[in-house]
């Protein structure tokens, strides 16, 4: 089986690097996408492990793109990718939106990083592909 | 239970008051004139005073219009008690901001219902008060908080990185990610304070003393400071050698920080960003303006759809920020009458302009 692929949707470079350091012998791979139209278009033209997913970002929302990302799914016939969103904004409102799409886990920064250690390992192993 | 105090010189109508309220539950105190009435009042600052108009030493309107003068007294709910029935005497007294009349002889049940609504009336005052602040702080708390995570998150989980490994390929990024982040809390420290200052100093009464602002020497400071910050090229053009506004020194630093820092952020790769100072003497004002270009696709903002959480489209990656440097902007020129304007003059080119009010010296 070859190694699980995230898809980090991050337009903060300096987010990135936390996530590259953090997996770094974790034997993952990663692939960034820099704003919400790109993460879309990534999603839709390669098979993903995991979406982690920021909020504020360029050209298309964080909310919007999960979203998106169920809509093809649906329409693809693909199988679930579990998402994680990752935000600062841990307002009432931020909490009720997330609520409201369908995704499988969220964290709000700064996050403890062995808990996101952990997140993303449950992720990867609920939703393995066989 | 509520406070009371009761001004009336007559002693038996004073005393009868006093018993008939204590009865009801009221805490009261009396005074027999004027004077000692206005000490009580400054002393005890009384939930409500029921006070005589024609009093020796200092009359009801007397002591009503000193009540005024100071804010710990003037909204004291203030009824009048009295035999005159002329029209006049009760224009005068509203005037005062008396809260209502009540003439001699009454019913002991007419001061009751009186006090009752004044006292609900005050609670209910008090209530959105106290709403007003508590939501401005929760809307300060949910800001400060949100602004400060994102570099926060970087510095703790950067550093702690570089504890845990004892070797990482990217040792150099995350040195240097750790002082990016530690600048940007700084500066979102600083937009929180001047938010403060601005949003709620401001507006209790704490103004500071304007001073005489030099434009063109504010402007060549920060961009001095900005070019090297960037490395980018900032062009200054201006029709105006020197000129002077009424400021508060730090909030005219806040429109040309913030709005150089919007140009930078805002504009397409390293492109120059232009400014253009120009007076208009016929109005009197002097306009600053800022242009950055931008992508073909960038939608410029509106001004009402600045706020403190918002994230306008970024079109470009990793552009930091919330909107809180922009709302201090409008926030600024709501407190000195400036105009501030967005749009987009070319496809590509975006301004944004702010008018400030001044005294044209060329």
């Amino acid at each position: 089986m070859s190694n699980p692929k995230i898809l980090v949707i991050e337009d903060d470079r300096i987010n990135c690097i936390i996530y590259e350091t953090i997996l770094e012998d974790s034997g993952v791979s990663l692939e960034f996408a820099y704003d919400g139209e790109q993460g879309i278009s990534k999603f839709r033209a390669d098979e993903y492990d995991l979406v982690l997913l920021d909020l504020g970002l360029p050209k298309i929302d964080g909310l919007t793109v999960a979203r998106e990302i169920r809509k093809f799914e649906l329409t693809a016939g693909k199988s679930r990718t579990p998402v994680i969103i990752i935000t600062a904004n841990s307002s009432p409102q931020t909490r009720q939106n997330i609520m409201e799409v369908d995704v499988d886990d969220y964290m709000f920064k700064p996050f403890d990083l062995e808990i996101f250690k952990s997140k993303v390992n449950n992720c990867l192993k609920k939703f393995a592909r066989v | 239970m509520a406070l009371l105090l009761i001004i009336e010189d007559e002693k038996i109508i004073r005393e009868n008051c006093k018993e008939l309220l204590e009865m009801q539950g009221y805490t009261c105190i009396e005074a027999g004139d004027g004077k000692l009435g206005l000490e009580l009042a400054v002393q005890n600052k009384p939930d409500a005073i029921i006070c005589d108009i024609s009093l020796p030493f200092l009359n009801g309107y007397e002591i009503k219009s000193m009540l005024n003068l100071d804010e710990n007294t003037a909204d004291i709910p203030f009824i009048f008690l009295t035999a005159k029935t002329e029209r006049q005497d009760q224009r005068m007294g509203m005037e005062l901001g008396a809260f209502d009349f009540i003439t001699k002889p009454f019913k002991i049940n007419e001061l009751y219902k009186t006090i009752l609504r004044v006292l609900e009336k005050k609670r209910q005052l008090e209530n959105t008060i106290n709403n007003q602040v508590s939501n401005s702080l929760i809307d300060f708390v949910h800001v400060a908080k949100h602004e400060c995570n994102t570099p926060l998150h970087a510095i703790i989980n950067l550093s702690q990185l570089l504890k845990d490994s004892n070797h990482t390929s990217n040792f150099e990024k995350i040195v240097s990610s750790i002082n990016t982040s530690g600048k940007r809390l700084q500066k979102t420290l600083n937009n929180l304070i001047d938010l403060v200052r601005l949003r709620h100093y401001y507006e209790e009464g704490f103004f500071p003393e304007k001073e005489q602002v030099d434009v063109m020497m504010q402007f060549g400071n920060q961009i001095l400071h900005f070019e090297r910050l960037y490395t980018r090229k900032i062009i200054l053009k201006s029709n105006i050698k020197q000129q002077y506004v009424q400021f508060y020194q730090e909030d005219f630093e806040i429109i040309i920080i913030e709005l150089l820092h919007n140009a930078i952020k805002f504009s397409e790769g390293n492109d120059v960003v232009g400014i253009q100072i120009s007076a208009n003497e016929l109005l009197g004002l002097i306009n600053l303006s800022f242009f950055n270009r931008v992508s073909r696709d960038f939608e410029p903002f509106e001004i009402s759809e600045i706020a403190p959480f918002k994230q306008f489209k970024k079109v470009e990656n990793g552009q930091q920020g919330s909107g809180l440097g922009l709302y201090l902007v409008l926030v600024v020129c709501e407190k000195y009458n400036c105009r501030l304007t967005t749009s987009k003059l070319t496809d590509t080119m975006f301004l944004v302009e702010v008018s400030i009010p001044a005294r044209i010296f060329n």
